[in-house]
């Protein structure tokens, strides 16, 4: 009895034969038989090849189907790809066939070696050999299949823009170290959004949340991306290098080049860098690498494959820290002895006076250390402020001398790791929390509180992989049931605060404190039903009186809608300390007045002191004491994860 | 961001051949910093290594373009030298003048120098290049007019004594 061919086979074997027809292709029946064998083989519904062509089900008025979230057409070899997996497997394959034109890489072979590769292994291709071709860009893009490992690099966040608030990802191809003798020659991988210079701010928030901006992978050099985030925009950066066979690291290397320039819809929150390269890597490894929430961070990708182990071994081989040039500095300072930091502050507040006595008598490795921290020191001030011909006199004047000096390069980077207290991103605050417990309010008497933060921490969390003492928090709900009544206390849709504390007593190492929050909430602690918007943001300067203990002094100034005639712009001085007198123990006092500058010119006291209890990154107690117009006690536990 | 700075390079970069070279006369030698658009149209001194694209090493989306208006001669290790060396000139000049580090051994990789050479290829330059921080208009020079200096000094070093050891085609 004869068997019939299913619809789907009856269809793709047509697409098969028109590509034929066309004349493109030679051993047809071979060619045929193999598209066959895929389909019987359900290759099209392959997890593999699912994750190849970035297929995401959907479901509309009751029906489900494919849809790639690739968006570039050039992505697909059949016109229906982007939605039909077995045509696009089809195609592919009759591809593969397509004789060698003048230019090699544009060979389907060439523009889809992981395709390519998934499939030479999956399918049983018997005497059948497609062209052989060399793939001269892809050949150059692998450093000719000398590419040893991989590594996640975690670029930490970057206060002075939005979209990096919560740091960056790359991935960094280890080429053999017999090949090249440092990493800077590497190939990187990067995805972003592709934004158009000069883009006004807000048209930049709204595009990036709402998917107003192509996503794109792309690489350079490891060098470009060291100079572009360590030197320049004096970000540190981790390296986790990864455990992955060399056959892992190859489908991730091919697949990524089959990615390049192609074309995705661009969310900051989920579909993001974090996003691109947690799905990457789930090519090879196994377990999800993000939650599935709506968000996606780059650290919490670190969070996970920290821990990650298959067969009993580290997904991590081992991590490593690339301190920005302003840590390196702060390193090099804070490694010396006394009198090395005594004789540098000397010669960056006098003349650089390499006759000086002090100077002069040191032997030639303290020197060299005194020298090497100041090259450091003068490069960051030429990088913070690049017309200054003084700071670039200082540095010539150090190279000079430093050429006249014995050979000896600089102590590796991980020394400075423990003076500096730096930690990597996966021992740092865990982003989500929910916090609960009870409260008293002097206007409503006992009740409770809720709080729920998708992201990110406040000041008073642990101080690991994240910059001391700062706040960065999103869409942070504060809810409380006083009165018989649940009411929204606040929603804080981003606030930060950044005291920009010195590590040396340098110049110019820190600078102005400051802070800024946008948030509906309620007008004081006494109110009910008093919901206002505020717009606040300050300047101000912090001290490190030791390093448990720091002072700061702010002025915030704000805009509010008004209610019950309160005003609507104003001002809160404030004045402020935090401390950890214990270990498990931190505290935050506030002290400040706001006064409206318009409407009512009320002014009233605000004190808020906060204390976080524990050491666990998992949870920890707060107790807390505001007032504002009313009084009121908090006594809550707090959970992450 | 950085793809988008990405693709100004690119674009910078395929205009180069087509402002440069179509008035270049047939005779003219290369100027890598001028015809292949290494000059100032990159290097400037706000933040330009920030957006410096791999634009000749880079066989992706930038590369087909590049590479197919580009002449040969940009593509070149002396183009890629002149390329790294603009991009990290604060580094170079920093570990020349210590003597090692390991940007010069990825300047020297890419001009091709054998491992075993570096030491003394450094060594040999370093000594040159004290001699031109001693220039009292140094500190003025603007970047490209430094990394472009250094350029020059690192491959009169070569050609001087190490053509053997290094394949600068």
């Amino acid at each position: 009895m004869r068997r019939v061919a299913p619809p789907i086979l009856l269809y793709l074997l047509l697409i098969v034969r028109q590509s034929i027809a066309a004349g493109v292709i030679g051993p047809k029946a071979d060619v045929e038989a193999l598209v066959q064998q895929a389909h019987s083989r359900q290759l099209a519904t392959h997890p593999y090849w699912l994750k190849l062509m970035h297929y995401q089900r959907k479901t509309s008025a009751g029906v489900t189907t494919q849809l790639s979230e690739i968006v570039s057409s050039e992505f697909f070899l059949s016109p229906e790809g982007a939605t039909n997996p077995a045509a696009e497997l089809a195609a592919t394959l009759v591809a593969f066939f397509e004789p060698v034109g003048e230019k090699s890489d544009t060979h389907a072979q060439c523009r889809f070696p992981a395709r390519y590769q998934w499939l030479r292994k999956t399918l049983d291709w018997g005497s059948l050999e497609p062209p052989r071709i060399h793939c001269q860009q892809y050949s150059a893009y692998t450093m000719n299949d000398q590419i040893d490992s991989l590594s996640l690099v975690y670029v930490t966040g970057y206060p002075t823009n939005p979209a990096s608030f919560y740091g960056h990802i790359l991935l960094k191809f280890n080429t053999r170290r017999s090949l090249v003798a440092t990493d800077l020659l590497d190939h990187s991988l990067n995805f972003g959004a592709a934004i158009p210079n000069n883009e006004i701010g807000l048209v930049y928030m709204i595009k990036g949340l709402f998917g107003g901006y192509d996503g794109i992978f792309s690489h350079q050099h490891f060098y470009s991306y060291n100079h572009a985030y360590v030197e320049n925009d004096l970000r540190d950066m981790w390296e986790y290098e990864l455990t992955l066979t060399k056959d892992e690291a190859g489908q991730i290397v091919s697949h990524s080049w089959e990615l390049l320039g192609k074309k995705y819809v661009y969310y900051f929150f989920k579909e993001n860098c974090a996003y691109r390269m947690a799905e990457l890597l789930g090519l090879v490894i196994g377990s999800p690498l993000l939650p599935d929430v709506p968000w996606a961070l780059p650290e919490t990708v670190f969070e996970y494959i920290a821990v990650l182990k298959r067969n009993g071994v580290p997904i991590v081989r081992e991590i490593r820290w690339i301190p920005s040039r302003q840590n390196r500095f702060r390193g090099g300072f804070l490694a010396m002895a006394d009198h090395q930091r005594v004789l540098t502050r000397q010669l960056v507040d006098g003349p650089l006076d390499f006759d000086e006595v002090g100077y002069k008598t040191l032997p030639a490795t303290e020197k060299i250390a005194v020298i090497d921290t100041l090259l450091d020191y003068y490069e960051y001030r030429i990088i913070t402020d690049k017309k200054n011909i003084e700071f670039k006199r200082a540095k010539q004047a150090l190279l000079i001398e430093r050429a006249g000096l014995p050979v000896q390069t600089s102590a590796p980077a991980g020394d400075a790791v423990f003076s500096l207290d730096t930690a990597p991103p996966h021992r740092g605050p865990l982003p989500t929390m929910v916090r609960l417990g009870p409260i008293h309010n002097s206007q409503f008497g006992a009740g409770s509180e809720l709080r729920i933060r998708p992201v990110n921490y406040d000041r008073l969390e642990l101080d690991a992989g994240r910059i001391p003492n700062s706040n960065l928090t999103m869409f942070d709900l504060k809810t409380v049931y006083l009165d018989k009544r649940l009411r929204i206390r606040s929603l804080d849709f981003v606030k930060i605060e950044n005291f920009n504390l010195p590590k040396t007593p340098l110049p110019a190492d820190g600078g102005f404190a400051w802070d800024f929050k946008v948030a509906y909430e309620t007008q004081n602690l006494a109110c009910s039903g008093c919901m206002i918007f505020n717009l606040a943001g300050g300047l101000g300067k912090a001290a490190q009186l030791t390093q448990h203990w720091v002072v700061f002094g702010m002025l915030d100034l704000f805009a509010q809608t008004p209610h019950q005639g309160s005003g609507s712009l104003g001002a809160l001085p404030h004045i402020g300390l935090l401390a950890s007198p214990a270990l498990g123990w931190k505290s935050s006092v506030i002290l400040g007045r706001q006064s409206y500058l318009n409407g009512s010119r009320a002014n009233y006291r605000v004190v808020r002191w906060e204390n976080r209890f524990g050491s666990s990154r998992n949870w920890d107690v707060r107790v807390s004491y505001e007032e504002h117009v009313a009084h009121e006690f908090l006594a809550a536990v707090s959970l992450y994860w | 961001m950085k793809t988008f700075r990405g693709v100004v390079v690119l674009c910078l970069l395929a205009m180069a051949p087509m402002l440069g070279f179509a008035q270049e006369k047939p005779k003219k030698s290369l100027n890598i910093w001028v015809d292949c658009g290494l000059g100032a149209l990159i290097f400037d001194e706000t933040g330009w290594a920030a957006v410096v694209s791999n634009v000749i090493w880079d066989y992706g989306i930038t590369a087909t373009t590049s590479h197919q208006s580009s002449p040969d001669q940009c593509g070149s290790k002396n183009a890629k030298t002149a390329m790294y060396i603009g991009a990290t000139y604060a580094n170079l000049a920093e570990e020349t003048a210590k003597g090692d580090g390991k940007h010069l051994h990825a300047m020297l990789d890419i001009m091709g120098c054998d491992s075993p050479s570096h030491g003394s290829i450094i060594a040999s330059f370093r000594s040159e290049f004290s001699q031109y921080l001693r220039n009292p208009d140094y500190a003025a020079k603007a970047l490209v007019v430094k990394a472009e200096d250094y350029y020059n000094i690192v491959q009169t070093t070569i050609s001087e004594g190490y053509t053997q050891q290094c394949r600068t085609s």
